[in-house]
């Protein structure tokens, strides 16, 4: 030992700077490039690759690039021709969508909510989820199809599906943590309904108008079936008539549902000779469900017996029974169907006036696209994968198996089956004059796909959560439901969500098969330019534009979900 | 409801039996009945819609057109195949072509999957950051778009044959595939696999006595070394007694194109490339959680009882990290043949693009053929998945 | 909390043969400074307690003996053989110094038998007969040798730290290290792991033991270390540290530790 030794006190040792050839920048080096010779040689392969890369990729992608220009001869061909992409960049960004303004808006929104929704003390939270779940969809629908004369006798059916999802989402907003009693919160939901029922039952007047119904019977019969709802949703604001509404709540709801139901048969009278359409007590008694299930899951907390479980049934009931009566019911049940198209042609022919002209999905394209079956696909996905999970841990052996063998059979194709199957066979599934659109298709498909996946994402959740917390919620006297909705679903939802963002990454990646069956995405849309007899020869350029897309969004995505896997980690 | 229940106590009548809807057992089987009643309204409900359909637009069912020739060529068969051969023999030419790229892939993904996992947990800092950024890189993008890339980007654009990319003069790349020499066996050749089986007959029957021995007398021998020397030594010395008996049959560039040789297709090469590349950025994190899955204490365990870093790595850490590795890695194995279906994106003829693709144009018969194709892969999945579970409860950790 | 009843460290003896050696030691962590000038002497025989609060390099000192972590500067000698960088030290030292771990660090893919037959088959070359035998006897020692075939998940806590401590029994090491052996057990395992560690003392074994029991130290223990911010504050004989401590801290230490 060279060093001149010291001695001190017991208990009076300095800290003192570390040997020079354990730390700094040698002692770095010494520790991780070069500490043994093996160490040496790998870093020097590693040196070699790095120098056989990184220059020829720089070389390629900026220094021998062309960036500006319009036509291919502005490329003079040594390295990459970025010209390609900028004269591409519309379409590989929203397609043929000829309104851009609407898809920007749109993605303006959104993107609006969901900064609010990361900022960590904002208050007002839950409404903005509200809003991204509930509103947000349909505003999106409204501004990506488009609301014109040429497509409104289509909104009906629209109206249900989305209301349908809307009334899904709703039925999962406890486990939000947004509880009943946030009277505020429910009221503006109701809120929403009511303008959605106003909606269908204003076509409803415009189709009894139609067939001849006096024009005072069509107003009091929308007036009827909207009124109770929006009674109801401004009584909800205010707490001395909160509790009398909780306290009587089933009984309101039949209220509601016999006036509802009076309401749609009003005007419905005047279309009794309409051959082939619809009976009118089938849509009357649609109606009165429709409303009844539009609360029902609002009545959990009530003990309601007999009517309070039947009012519960309503949810799935109400979809089907939805779907009967406005797309028609299958010929073997023999109600005949409902034309809407064919009847009311001349009427909206008439009306020329457009606001916001209607796009046709197959002028879809490019990212925007992609976000569009993505985003629909996850948030489909996980109120069935939810479902789906519960189903696969039930005692009760049918539901389990039939849970069972969903989840193992979607897992168990690749998507591309799925996506083939939609495309083809689902045409032959629906009746006859039924058709859906090709990317309304593919969603399904996607959704159901990646449904499988969530209901597993979401079993490891509900099995992380310990014995105990069951025990305890049953000791507290919860039945299944509750227990559910209100204990475990809310721990172990928290718990997945870095599985869920990955199913979406996963999901996102995936959606690039949808080019498959001849829809352009992101990806597809590169493929199209790459593909132009004017533009041969770029498809590198194109792939790395789009790869370098993809990569932003699921590395971040992959670095937001590893973030709050450790945050979760520490938390506990 | 008090003064009810007080009642009951003091009489102590039997329990009065609850309404049928608070009845658990009545509950559970009414859901049920509901459910799978829906289901099979459902069922009936799309299978009537279904028939009509397929009657109304002329669509034979049932599965005779198996039997029928099929009338079209595909380019990469592994059995025999040619026009006049049937749907079901175009069937099995997909079916295996998509086992080959899936097996195929398996192997290279796994063997670069181990190699980038290790890196990354590399003390060589400059290693570890080179398979991080690959790993982040490629996991982060669509597979579909890696293949168009290797296929449209890199393959596609290669020159033709008469400007082939030679390696050694005797790999040729080009627009129409990678053409490598074949290997012919000549007489007096099958010493060579000959040697190959009594090396590896020698090697078990090595580790045997070497394992019997060392519980024993407590010798050890040194295995994997000797074993390395006969597997290598003993054909090799089969191959110089017999004279090297194999021939090489070179691709040579006969008017417009290679003949002779083997030919790998562009289709082949970049769905491998794609496949494999892909799926070894999942392994490697498989692998590398495996790793870090074994505490640290237990290697600091081994070494406190003083044993080497390789009989820890063999003794501890492997069999432990294995147990981890293993069922994640093989639902990547899965997703590696589910996803080899892409195929159908760039013409290489698997099942998809052969039955579920150019079969469907032809025969229409959409619900049979897409029911076929679905129920192998489903197939392949349960299989493997069963293994697996089986697997997974004979090795599991036996706890308290 | 458990005591080692039995007032039996006058039966032991100490021996003047010097067992393990630290000189001017010093480690850092990065740039934190955690073991400042050791220097210790260990002679065969001896039964050493080292305490120390949290994060004092009371850990990291005995993980020094063995190189699970590497000092930066000073001479560490065992048994006449100097650690350095040279591998074949290492091993020759690790194979001769046991150490019993906080949390047991039992292989759990291997029975207890498997456990304690691996380092005696691949490092001492036993043939397996024998070592089981060997691990027989020690297993016997800890009193539980009816739990040879099973896997060390399926013992409770107070088992799996008398295996360990078989463990490395097996290797017939000359200087047992304990860190913190019963800081992962419940009350009522504590007593038992003490017991087979008393009797491990009164059969002459050298010791270290990082822990807080302070019941053993005061009955089994010949020397009492008090460890500091990385540095020896005092080291004294079991009976003069408890009752005159010499310096504040270790007489704050003491009265946190024996009147909570």
């Amino acid at each position: 030992m060279s060093e001149k030794k010291q001695h001190y006190e017991p208990g009076k040792h300095p800290d003192q700077a570390p040997p020079v050839t354990a730390v700094g920048a040698i002692g770095w080096l010494r520790q991780n490039l070069f500490s043994s010779w093996s160490n040496v040689v790998l870093t020097i392969v590693a040196l070699y690759i790095l120098y056989q890369l990184v220059p020829g990729v720089i070389k390629w992608a900026f220094i021998d690039a062309d960036w500006v220009g319009t036509t291919r001869q502005d490329c003079s061909r040594e390295g990459a021709c970025w010209v390609f992409i900028h004269v591409w960049f519309k379409q590989l960004m929203y397609g043929r969508y000829p309104e851009i303004w609407r898809i920007n808006i749109a993605y303006l929104l959104l993107v609006v909510g969901m900064i609010l929704l990361f900022i960590p003390r904002f208050r007002w939270k839950h409404w903005v989820a509200v809003f991204l779940l509930v509103v947000y969809p349909m505003i999106a629908t409204v501004l990506f199809t488009g609301l014109s004369a040429g497509n409104i006798e289509a909104w009906p059916y629209r109206l249900m599906v989305l209301s349908a999802l809307a009334i899904a989402i709703l039925a999962l907003l406890p486990l939000l943590g947004i509880r009943r009693e946030r009277s505020a919160v429910v009221a503006i939901l109701l809120l929403i309904f009511v303008p959605l029922w106003g909606l269908s039952a204003s076509s409803t007047w415009t189709a009894g108008l139609l067939y001849g119904a006096p024009p005072w019977a069509a107003f009091i019969g929308v007036l009827l079936a909207t009124l109770p709802m929006v009674t109801l949703a401004v009584a909800l604001m205010f707490s001395q008539w909160r509790t009398l509404i909780w306290e009587h709540f089933w009984q309101l709801c039949i209220v509601v549902a016999i006036i509802t139901c009076v309401g749609f048969l009003v005007p419905l009278w005047a279309w009794q000779d309409t051959a082939g359409s619809t009976p009118p007590w089938v849509m009357a008694l649609t109606a009165a469900l429709l409303s009844l299930a539009a609360i029902s899951p609002w009545g959990y907390e009530r003990d309601a017996g007999l009517p309070g479980q039947l009012a519960r049934l309503l949810l799935p009931a109400y979809l089907f029974i939805a779907y009967l009566v406005f797309a028609g019911p299958p010929d073997f049940l023999n109600f005949g169907s409902l034309d809407w198209t064919a009847n009311t042609e001349p009427f909206f022919a008439s009306l020329k006036e457009t606001t916001l002209p209607e796009v046709e999905t197959p002028l879809w394209g490019g990212l925007f696209l992609t976000l569009v079956i993505a985003i629909t696909g996850i948030v489909a996905s996980l109120p069935i994968g939810i479902v789906l999970a519960l189903g696969r841990r039930s005692h009760m052996p049918i539901i389990r198996a039939v849970c069972v063998g969903f989840i193992e059979f979607w897992r168990g194709v690749p998507l591309i089956t799925v996506l083939f199957m939609s495309s083809v066979m689902f045409p032959l599934f629906m009746p006859e004059g039924v058709n859906f659109d090709k990317l309304v298709r593919a969603l399904v498909g996607v959704a159901i796909f990646s449904a499988a996946y969530m209901a597993e994402v979401v079993r490891g959740g509900l099995q992380a959560i310990p014995k105990g917390q069951y025990e305890a919620a049953q000791a507290l006297g919860l039945s299944y439901p509750k227990m559910m909705v209100f204990i475990v679903l809310p721990q172990a939802l928290k718990l997945v969500i870095p599985g869920i963002v990955n199913t979406f990454i996963g999901l996102f990646k995936d959606t690039t098969l949808v080019l498959i069956i001849g829809l352009f995405d992101f990806l597809g849309m590169a493929q199209l330019a790459a593909t132009n007899p004017d533009w041969l020869g770029f498809a590198v350029e194109g792939y790395v534009f789009t790869g370098f897309g993809f990569w932003i969004f699921c590395f971040s995505m992959s670095r937001y979900s590893q973030y709050l896997e450790k945050k979760l980690h520490t938390g506990h | 409801m008090a003064a009810e229940k007080k009642e009951a106590l003091v009489l102590a009548k039997p329990p009065a039996k609850p309404p049928i809807w608070n009845d658990p057992r009545y509950r559970a089987l009414f859901f049920q009945v509901l459910v799978l009643g829906g289901i099979i309204l459902l069922c009936v409900f799309l299978v009537h819609n279904t028939l009509a359909n397929l009657a109304r637009q002329g669509i034979a069912s049932g599965f005779e057109f198996l039997g029928r020739t099929s009338g079209f060529s595909i380019s990469m068969h592994l059995i025999s195949y040619a026009e006049e051969n049937t749907y079901f023999r175009a069937f099995l030419v997909g079916l295996l072509n998509t086992l080959l790229v899936s097996v195929i892939g398996i192997v290279l993904a796994t063997i670069f999957g181990f190699i980038l996992g290790i890196a990354r947990l590399s003390k060589n800092w400059l290693i570890a950051k080179l398979a991080t950024v690959y790993i982040e890189t490629l996991r982060n993008i669509p597979l579909l778009l890696q293949l168009f890339f290797w296929y449209f980007g890199i393959l596609r654009q290669l020159p033709g044959p008469r400007n082939s990319i030679a390696l050694f003069d005797t790999f040729f790349l080009n627009i129409r595939g990678l053409f490598s020499p074949q290997p012919i066996p000549q007489p007096g050749f099958w010493w060579i696999p000959a040697a190959l089986g009594v090396a590896i007959a020698g090697i078990i029957f090595l580790a045997r006595w070497a394992r019997k021995r060392q519980e024993q007398t407590g010798e050890q021998f040194p295995v994997f070394w000797t074993s390395l020397g006969l597997i290598i030594g003993l054909p090799l010395i089969a191959t110089l007694i017999t004279g090297f008996p194999l021939k090489w049959n070179y691709p040579e560039l006969q008017g417009f194109n290679f003949q002779g040789g083997l030919v790998l297709i562009p289709e082949f090469v970049a769905l491998v490339l794609a496949l494999s590349l892909y799926t070894a950025t999942f392994i490697a994190e498989i692998v590398r959680a495996g790793i870090l899955g074994v505490s640290h204490g237990q290697t600091e365990a081994a070494y406190s009882l003083g044993l080497r870093p390789t009989p820890t790595l063999r003794l501890v850490i492997i069999p432990q990290a294995l147990r981890i590795i293993i069922p994640p890695l093989t639902s990547q194995y899965l997703n590696l043949t589910k996803n080899s279906s892409l195929a159908a994106a760039i013409a290489y003829p698997d099942l998809v693009l052969v039955f579920a693709g150019t079969v469907l144009m032809q025969t229409g018969q959409a619900v049979e053929i897409i029911g076929i194709t679905m129920a192998v892969y489903l197939t392949i999945s349960l299989l493997i998945s069963g293994l697996m579970n089986w697997y997974n409860k004979k090795m599991a950790l036996v706890e308290r | 909390m458990a005591k080692a009843t039995r007032k039996s460290s006058k039966r032991m003896t100490v021996s003047q043969e010097v067992m393990i050696q630290m000189i001017d030691v010093h480690k850092w962590y990065g740039q934190f400074h955690v073991l400042k000038d050791i220097n210790l002497t260990v002679n065969k025989g001896e039964r050493i307690v080292i305490c120390g609060p949290s994060g004092s390099g009371k850990s990291t000192l005995i993980r020094c003996i063995n190189r699970l972590e590497e000092h930066q500067r000073g001479q560490i000698i065992v048994e006449g053989t100097e650690l350095t960088g040279d591998l074949k030290h290492v091993e020759l030292i690790r194979s001769e110094v046991g150490m019993v771990f906080q949390h047991f660090n039992l292989f759990p893919h291997l029975t207890v038998m498997e456990n304690l037959c691996l380092a005696p088959i691949w490092v001492r070359k036993m043939p397996r007969q024998e070592a089981e035998e060997v691990a027989m006897n020690y297993l016997e020692r800890v009193k539980i040798p009816e739990q040879a075939r099973k896997y060390p998940g399926q013992l409770s806590g107070g088992q799996q730290q008398r295996v360990a401590i078989a463990r490395s029994l097996c290797m017939s090491p000359k200087v047992m290290l304990f860190d913190e052996p019963t800081s992962a057990l419940d009350p009522e395992m504590i007593k038992e792991v003490l017991d087979v560690m008393v009797e491990l003392a009164e059969s002459g074994m050298t010791m270290l033991c990082v822990t807080h029991e302070m019941g053993f130290a005061k009955t089994v223990s010949n020397r009492v270390i008090f460890m500091d911010e990385g540095q020896i504050i005092e080291e004294n004989e079991p009976e003069e540290f408890f009752n005159h401590p010499r310096s504040d801290r270790t007489k704050l230490f003491l009265s946190q530790i024996l009147h909570h």
